[in-house]
C-alpha cells in the first residue's frame, strides 16, 4: 500500500468551484470533489488525482456560469447597446478617454515587458537553480575583494566533492579567426567540455555532449557561421585561430541555436580549455578572467558546500589572508539583477531599480488617463442626466447603476487595450532602441503578460467606472431631470485629480530635464586632457610576447609618423576607457589608499594633450626615463604630502615591485568614467610590457586618406590581426549610454503624460465651457472682453495648476537629488528648471483652455442664447 | 408541470435506489455506471439544483468527515412530487414503446 500522507486537492481549484457554486449554501460540491479527489489519489497517485480535479474544475465551469449568464443575459445586452450608444453619440469625450487610457496602456505594456525581459534573465537553464559561480573572496586591509577561483581547481572539483555535478571553466577569449580570405577578430568562450551540460545552449547541428571534447573542436554562432561560410555547410570546414603567436587549426563540429538575449553569457564560439592554456596544472600560471561555474546535485545546498570548502581547498588561502577569506558560491539565478558577486565572462549586470522605475512611469501615465476617465465620465454623466433619471425612477438600484458604469467603463477599457496593444507593438522598434534592449516575447510568459493586463484593465475598469456611479446615486432624481446639476470642476474630488495629473506631468518634466542636463554635464566636462581627432586601435592581439608586440608598435610609430595628416602617436596598457590597474600605498598617516597606475609609450602626455604642472615628460633619447621614471598625478602628491616630488623615489612612500623616481607632476583627469571620482595615479614606460591600444592624433583634414594610411600601415607590421578603430570621443561617449538611455525614455514618457494630462483638460474645458454657453452669451453682450471672459473660464484651472506646481516641486527634488547623488560629478539643481517645467505645464494648459474659450467668444452671441 | 428529462429521471432512479446514501460522490458514481458518458459535477450540480426548485427532491445535511475538508455530505431524497414525476416518467415511456411493440422486437432480434 501507498504509505504517503493523502494530500488535500489543491486550494485554486476548490476555491474556483467555490466561487461558482455560490448559491449552494453547502458548498457540497467542493467536499464530493475532495473526496473523490482523495480516492483517487490513494489508488492512482497524486497526478492522476490533480488531472482528474482540474478536468471537473473546467468541465464544470460552462455548466455553472450557464445559470448566471441566463439571469444577467437579458441586462448585460442592454448594457452593451446603451455603452455602444454613448461612445457614439460622445465623440471628443470618447476618443480622449480611449486615447488616453491607450497610451497609459501601451506605456504600462513596453514597461512590462522591459520588465519581463529583465526578470528573465538566464531562465531558459533547465538546471539554472543548481547553477552557481566560485569565486574567491579575500580579505584585504581596503575591504573584501573577489576574484576568480584558480584555473587549475576547476577539473578537480567534481571528482573531490559529490556535491557537484559538473564543473566547467569560462574564459573569455578575444581570437583573430581566419577563414580563407575572411579574418575578423572574433568574441567566443574557452570552456570545458561540461559547459553544455551545465548550460543550455542547444546547438543545431552536431552533437553538444561531444562537440568540444576533441581538441581543436569549435562550435560556432548560427551567425558567426553566416559571416564566415555564407550559404556553404559549415560542420567539419576548417578554420584557423591565432592563439599565442601562431595559427592553429581548428575543425567546426557544431553551430549553436540563437542565443537569447536575456542570457548572462555571449559568445561566438565556443572551443576547449586545453586549447588555449595547455593542459598545464602549474600553479603559478594563472590565465586571466577565466571564471568557474559548477552545477550541483539536485537538493544539494550552497552552503554545506561552502562550508565543506573551509576546510579543504580554503587552506591555503586561510593561511595567507586570514579566516574570513575562502573561497564562496554565488547563483546563476538572479545573477543579472542582484548585487552579488559576478564573473568577467558574464555580461554586465542592471540594476532592478530600472525596472521598478520604468514601471512606476508606466503606472504613472496611465494614472493620468484614469483621471481624464474619471472627471470626463462624470462631466459625461451630466449630459445624459436624463437617462439616469428615468432609470431611477422605473426602480434602478445603486447596485444595477454601478454595474452598468462599471461595465460601459469596462468597454471603454477594452477598446483602448486594444489600442494600447496596437500602439504598444508599433513602438517596440522605437522601444528597443531607446532601452538598448531586444524585447523579445517568450510564448511560456505571454499568459502572464494577458494575466497582467487583464487584471490591469479590470482593476481600472472597476475603479474608475465607480466613481460616477457612486456620485450619481446620490443625487435626486427630481434633480436629474431639471438637468441643472454641474457636476464637474465644482467637485473638490475632481480638482484633486486635475491637480494630481498636472503635479504628475511637472515631476515628470523636471525629470527629464535634470537627466538631459546631466547627461550633457558628463559628455562635456573638462577631462583633463583632449579626446578630439583621436583614433584608437587595438592592439593587443598583435602578440603575446611584450618584446615582439613594443617592437611592432614601435615600426607601426615610426611609419604613421612620416604621414602628414598625423600629429602624434602613442600607446598604453590600458584604454582611456578601461579601468586601470591598481596598487595600493599608504599615506603619510598610514592611511592606505588605492592608486592607479598604466604603462604607456613616449608622447602619452602630449598625444592627449594633458598638462605638466611640474617636472618634464619622459623623452625619447633619456635612457634612464624607460624602467626608471614615472610621472604622477596631482592628487598622488596630495594624498602622500610630498612637498617637492622630482627626484623623489616611489619606494619611498609604498611597496610597488619595481624602483621609479617621479620626473613630473601631471594635471589630474579623468581616465575612468566620470561615474568615479579621480584617483591618486602614476604613468611608466615600461619594457616588459604590452602595448594594448594604440593613441592617434590626426589631423582635421582629409579623415579617409589618413584612416586608410593608418589602416595600410597596420596591415604591413600586423596582418595576421584584423584591423579596427574607433575615435576616442565616440567612446567617451559610449560610456554615458545609460544616461542618455533613461533621459531620452524618461522624455518620451513626459510628453505623453503631459499629452493625455492637456487632453483631460480640453475635454473638461468644453464640458464647462458648454455649460456656460449662455453665461458667455451674456456677457458679451453686455461688453466684456475676450481677455475677460477667457480669465473667466482659466482662473480654476491656473489655481489648480499653481497647487499642482507646490506638489511636483519638492517631490521631484528629493528624487533628483537623490539620483544625483551617485554621481560625483553632478549637476545643481537650479531652480529656474523648476519654474520652467511649471511654466510650460501652465502655458499649455492655458492654450489648451484657451482655444475653446476663444472660439466660445468668438461666436456670435446671438447663436450661443439660442443655446438650448 | 413539464416533462422530465432523461438526465432527470436516471438522477432520480438512482437516488430511488441509493435510498439513504444519495449523495454527490455515490450519485455521479451510479450515473456514471448507467450512462456511456461521464457525468461531472457541475452539470450533475446544476440538475440536482433543478430538481430542488422544482421540489422534486429535498436535501439533508450528513455529518462533516475529514476527506472532505470540512464540507459536509448533502443527501438528496425522492419527494413525493418526485415519485410522482418519475412514476410518470415511466408511464410515459411505457405508452411509447407499447405503441410500437414490432419495432421493439425487430431490433432486439
Amino acid at each position: 500500500m501507498n504509505t504517503k500522507k493523502s494530500s488535500n486537492p489543491p486550494k485554486t481549484a476548490c476555491w474556483i468551484l467555490h466561487l461558482l457554486k455560490h448559491y449552494e449554501k453547502e458548498f457540497a460540491i467542493v467536499g464530493d470533489c475532495s473526496e473523490e479527489y482523495k480516492r483517487i489519489e490513494r489508488e492512482r497517485g497524486r497526478l492522476i488525482a490533480r488531472m482528474w480535479i482540474w478536468g471537473q474544475v473546467i468541465r464544470a465551469v460552462p455548466s455553472l456560469l450557464k445559470r448566471h449568464v441566463s439571469i444577467g443575459g437579458a441586462m448585460f445586452r442592454h448594457y452593451v447597446t446603451v455603452g455602444y450608444r454613448n461612445i457614439k453619440r460622445q465623440k471628443t469625450y470618447s476618443f480622449i478617454n480611449i486615447f488616453g487610457l491607450g497610451t497609459g496602456l501601451a506605456c504600462c505594456i513596453l514597461a512590462l515587458f522591459f520588465i519581463q525581459d529583465e526578470f528573465s534573465y538566464d531562465r531558459f537553464h533547465r538546471n539554472l537553480d543548481d547553477i552557481y559561480g566560485v569565486k574567491v573572496v579575500l580579505t584585504l586591509p581596503m575591504g573584501r575583494a573577489s576574484t576568480d577561483a584558480h584555473y587549475t581547481l576547476g577539473p578537480t572539483l567534481a571528482d573531490s566533492f559529490p556535491e557537484v555535478a559538473a564543473a566547467t571553466r569560462v574564459g573569455k577569449q578575444n581570437l583573430a579567426i581566419k577563414y580563407r580570405n575572411r579574418v575578423f577578430e572574433q568574441e567566443g568562450l574557452a570552456a570545458d567540455p561540461d559547459f553544455f551540460r551545465i548550460f543550455d545552449f542547444p546547438l543545431k547541428e552536431g552533437s553538444s555532449d561531444t562537440a568540444i571534447d576533441t581538441p581543436q573542436s569549435i562550435v560556432l554562432s548560427a551567425a558567426m557561421a553566416q559571416k564566415y561560410f555564407g550559404k556553404e555547410e559549415p560542420l567539419g570546414r576548417i578554420m584557423s585561430l591565432r592563439i599565442k603567436d601562431e595559427d592553429r587549426i581548428f575543425q567546426v563540429t557544431g553551430i549553436l541555436e540563437n542565443i537569447p538575449s536575456n542570457s548572462s553569457l555571449q559568445f561566438d564560439y565556443v572551443i576547449n580549455t586545453r586549447d588555449v592554456y595547455g593542459d598545464t596544472l602549474d600553479e603559478t600560471a594563472k590565465p586571466a578572467h577565466v571564471a568557474l561555474f559548477v552545477q550541483l546535485e539536485k537538493g544539494c545546498r550552497a552552503e554545506s558546500l561552502v562550508g565543506k570548502f573551509k576546510d579543504t581547498i580554503d587552506s591555503s588561502l586561510i593561511e595567507q589572508w586570514g579566516e574570513k577569506s575562502g573561497h564562496e558560491l554565488y547563483a546563476l539565478a538572479g545573477y543579472h539583477l542582484n548585487d552579488s558577486m559576478g564573473a568577467h565572462v558574464l555580461e554586465g549586470k542592471s540594476n532592478p531599480n530600472y525596472s521598478y522605475i520604468l514601471g512606476g512611469i508606466g503606472l504613472l501615465v496611465l494614472l493620468i488617463a484614469c483621471f481624464n476617465f474619471m472627471n470626463l465620465s462624470l462631466g459625461w454623466a451630466s449630459s445624459r442626466l436624463k437617462e439616469i433619471g428615468m432609470r431611477k425612477v422605473l426602480g434602478a438600484r445603486k447596485k444595477q447603476f454601478i454595474r452598468q458604469f462599471w461595465f460601459e467603463s469596462l468597454l471603454i477599457n477594452v477598446l483602448a487595450l486594444v489600442l494600447g496593444l496596437g500602439l504598444a507593438g508599433f513602438f517596440i522598434p522605437t522601444f528597443n532602441r531607446l532601452s538598448g534592449k531586444i524585447i523579445n516575447l517568450d510564448p511560456t510568459e505571454i499568459g502572464i503578460t494577458a494575466g497582467i493586463l487583464g487584471g490591469l484593465i479590470l482593476l481600472v475598469g472597476i475603479a474608475v467606472g465607480s466613481y460616477p456611479a457612486l456620485v450619481i446615486t446620490k443625487l435626486p432624481s427630481v434633480e436629474l431631470f431639471r438637468g441643472k446639476l454641474k457636476l464637474s470642476m465644482k467637485n473638490t474630488f475632481s480638482r484633486i485629480l486635475i491637480v494630481f495629473q498636472f503635479s504628475i506631468s511637472i515631476f515628470l518634466i523636471v525629470s527629464t530635464v535634470f537627466l538631459l542636463k546631466q547627461h550633457r554635464f558628463l559628455l562635456h566636462q573638462n577631462l583633463g586632457y583632449v579626446y578630439d581627432q583621436v583614433l584608437v586601435i587595438p592592439f593587443k592581439n598583435v602578440s603575446e610576447d611584450p618584446e615582439r608586440n613594443k617592437s611592432a608598435f614601435s615600426i607601426l610609430k615610426k611609419n604613421l609618423l612620416a604621414h602628414e595628416g598625423i600629429q602624434s602617436v602613442s600607446g598604453a596598457q590600458s584604454g582611456m576607457t578601461s579601468y586601470w590597474m591598481a596598487t595600493f600605498s599608504e599615506d603619510k598617516e598610514g592611511e592606505q589608499f588605492i592608486s592607479a597606475y598604466n604603462h604607456v609609450g613616449h608622447d602619452f602626455i602630449g598625444t592627449l594633450g594633458m598638462n605638466i604642472l611640474k617636472g618634464r615628460d619622459f623623452q625619447k633619447g633619456n635612457r634612464s626615463d624607460v624602467d626608471q621614471s614615472v610621472i604622477v598625478n596631482e592628487l598622488f602628491v596630495k594624498k602622500l604630502g610630498i612637498e617637492d616630488p622630482i627626484g623623489r623615489k616611489l619606494s619611498e612612500f609604498f611597496d610597488y615591485p619595481h624602483d621609479r623616481t617621479i620626473i613630473g607632476v601631471v594635471q589630474d583627469f579623468h581616465f575612468h568614467s566620470l561615474h568615479d571620482e579621480i584617483m591618486p595615479a602614476f604613468i611608466d614606460i615600461v619594457s616588459g610590457e604590452s602595448i594594448e591600444s594604440i593613441f592617434i592624433k590626426v589631423r582635421g583634414d582629409r579623415l579617409p586618406l589618413t584612416i586608410k594610411a593608418i589602416r595600410d600601415e597596420f596591415n604591413a607590421v600586423a596582418s595576421h590581426v584584423p584591423f579596427s578603430y574607433t575615435f576616442l570621443d565616440e567612446e567617451i561617449g559610449r560610456q554615458y549610454e545609460k544616461e542618455e538611455r533613461w533621459s531620452r525614455l524618461v522624455t518620451f514618457a513626459s510628453i505623453f503624460a503631459l499629452l493625455i494630462a492637456c487632453s483631460g483638460l480640453f475635454g473638461l474645458s468644453l464640458l464647462i465651457i458648454v455649460r456656460r454657453t449662455k453665461e458667455i452669451g451674456i456677457r458679451k453682450v453686455l461688453g466684456a472682453s475676450v481677455s475677460q471672459i477667457v480669465q473667466l473660464v482659466s482662473r480654476d484651472f491656473i489655481w489648480l495648476i499653481l497647487g499642482a506646481n507646490a506638489l511636483a516641486w519638492p517631490a521631484s527634488y528629493l528624487l533628483m537629488a537623490h539620483i544625483l547623488q551617485n554621481y560625483p560629478y553632478r549637476i545643481g539643481l537650479a531652480w529656474w528648471v523648476f519654474a520652467a517645467a511649471g511654466g510650460i505645464a501652465l502655458l499649455v494648459a492655458m492654450m489648451t483652455i484657451g482655444f475653446h474659450a476663444v472660439k466660445a467668444v468668438r461666436s456670435d452671441p446671438v447663436q450661443s442664447l439660442n443655446y438650448e | 408541470m413539464k416533462e422530465l428529462t432523461v438526465l432527470e429521471q436516471i438522477i432520480l432512479s438512482v437516488i430511488f435506489n441509493l435510498k439513504d446514501g444519495a449523495y454527490g460522490v455515490s450519485v455521479r458514481q451510479k450515473v456514471n455506471e448507467m450512462i456511456e458518458k461521464k457525468l461531472n459535477y457541475g452539470t450533475l450540480y446544476n440538475a440536482l439544483e433543478q430538481l430542488l426548485r422544482k421540489g422534486l427532491v429535498t436535501k439533508t445535511q450528513g455529518e462533516p468527515t475529514p476527506d472532505r475538508i470540512g464540507r459536509p455530505r448533502i443527501y438528496y431524497h425522492l419527494t413525493p412530487a418526485g415519485e410522482k414525476m418519475l412514476w410518470k416518467a415511466y408511464e410515459l415511456q411505457r405508452t411509447i414503446w407499447e405503441t410500437i411493440p414490432d419495432f421493439v422486437e425487430n431490433r432486439r432480434s
